[in-house]
């Protein structure tokens, strides 16, 4: 199967855009509907990535953000995370990482630190340190003990990150194991999730 | 949205926005910033959505704004700062950074809250359409504003059904987690199975066609378009040269 740029705009392809933005959306919705303490708003952008590849991940990522953007403008300085998520996750599924134990680990533990570095310079150098969100006491923490601001930062995002990046990759892929065969099929990037080897001979 | 304001055509108020963006991110100092941000809530009463402006403002950045305040000039230790108590200190230089910061993120954040406000949505993917950016671009963003009400009411119907059949959403931390799957999922299959059909009402349409298609909604360049837009130009060219001058 032809894959890359080029070939990974499918109609099919585009149209999960939507679905994956709006699953973040409704991620975050019901997370705080059932008062769970991390936000679960990358769902969305981890589960398209994974079956439609880099491109389409980077896309429902920025679209994502952009869309918050218009109720909180914060979000669109924010958009490099989901970005950089979508693309980094989008291509461990191309390398297939994500068919074994092994390297589901490596998957998130990159993806971690992907999101959390990502993360802390938009923090650092756009909003001083500060996110808005409840992560901030965090790093007031690491404040007070006299670290400086990036170390702070960039602790703060890998703890958050990675009990973030562990739960939207948990949901994703048991919600893609229940994806049938036959759409997995026809996406670029599905073949690997695929439950069943199919016997051509019969 | 039925205003003089937004009735114009999206893009000379997009030119109006960068032209604000750029200013309060190349003018020294924070007075200036803080002025737009008056000057942006002028701008949303003539428009009519003053109210709505303040609302959707208050909801987000003043809380940011205080946070860093406190980082910058209690917590974050500088050349100058003295200590207050154990471990908050007070710097000027830390003063002055959040200061400038926060009043760039005060300006630029208001005229983008402004924006989205005063321009629907629809005005925006015609006008991204006439200016040449692909169908399939336009259709994804404009398909992406619709489906998420949709499926907050589509999660809010699946949740009732998983309740009524005993999924528990209040309980200890574990429950409620555990709770998570059983609603999300069969918003995801259902999605999935609506993309297929979409695809192929899509394609029986010559969604994928080449050829040049017509818009039945239209929207036209006022006069006073032009006047903005060479207006918005005429101060960006003056700033830059005054500030080459200086």
């Amino acid at each position: 199967m032809k894959r890359g740029i080029k070939h990974d705009f499918s109609l099919l392809a585009l149209l999960l855009i939507p679905v994956g933005v709006s699953l973040n959306v409704v991620g975050y919705q019901l997370s705080t509907i059932l008062k769970l303490p991390v936000f679960i708003d990358q769902i969305g952008t981890i589960m398209v990535s994974m079956i439609a590849g880099p491109w389409i991940g980077l896309l429902a990522g920025l679209l994502g953000n952009v869309v918050n953007g218009m109720l909180n403008p914060i979000a669109i300085g924010f958009s490099i995370v989901s970005v950089s998520v979508g693309l980094v996750s989008g291509y461990f599924s191309k390398w297939r990482f994500y068919t074994n134990i092994f390297g589901i680990i490596i998957a998130c533990v990159l993806l971690t630190i992907v999101q959390a570095f990502s993360a802390a310079i938009v923090t650092v150098f756009l909003f001083g340190g500060v996110t808005g969100a409840g992560t901030d006491l965090i790093t007031a923490t690491f404040l007070a003990t006299g670290r400086e601001l990036w170390n702070s930062v960039v602790s703060t995002n890998l703890i958050s990150g990675a009990v973030n990046t562990i739960i939207n990759f948990g949901i994703s892929w048991l919600i893609i194991r229940k994806v049938p065969d036959r759409f997995l099929i026809k996406l670029n990037y599905g073949a690997p999730y695929i439950k069943k080897e199919v016997n051509v001979n019969g | 949205m039925d205003s003089r304001i937004g009735n114009l055509y999206p893009s000379s108020k997009f030119t109006f926005i960068i032209l604000i963006i750029l200013l309060s991110m190349f003018v020294p100092g924070f007075i200036f910033q803080y002025m737009i941000f008056l000057f942006i809530f002028l701008i949303s009463l003539f428009s009519g959505t003053a109210i709505k402006f303040l609302a959707t403002f208050m909801k987000s950045i003043p809380i940011l704004i205080i946070f860093i305040f406190i980082f910058q000039v209690f917590l974050i230790v500088n050349e100058d700062s003295q200590q207050i108590w154990a471990f908050i200190h007070f710097s000027q230089i830390g003063l002055m950074t959040s200061l400038t910061m926060t009043s760039k993120i005060v300006a630029i954040s208001s005229s983008i809250i402004w924006f989205f406000q005063v321009t629907r949505v629809k005005d925006i993917v015609y006008a991204l359409e006439q200016s040449g950016v692909s169908q399939k671009v336009t259709f994804v963003i404009a398909s992406t504003i619709q489906l998420i009400p949709q499926m907050l009411n589509l999660s809010r119907t699946i949740a009732d059904a998983q309740k009524s059949r005993g999924i528990e959403t209040e309980g200890n931390l574990f429950v409620r987690a555990k709770a998570f799957i059983p609603m999300i999922g069969p918003l995801v299959l259902s999605s999935i199975q609506q993309i297929e059909e979409r695809v192929l009402a899509l394609e029986s349409r010559a969604f994928s066609s080449k050829a040049k298609k017509t818009s039945i909604y239209e929207l036209k360049k006022q006069k006073f378009d032009y006047i903005i837009m060479i207006f918005c130009i005429l101060v960006l060219i003056v700033y830059i040269v005054w500030r080459i001058k200086l």
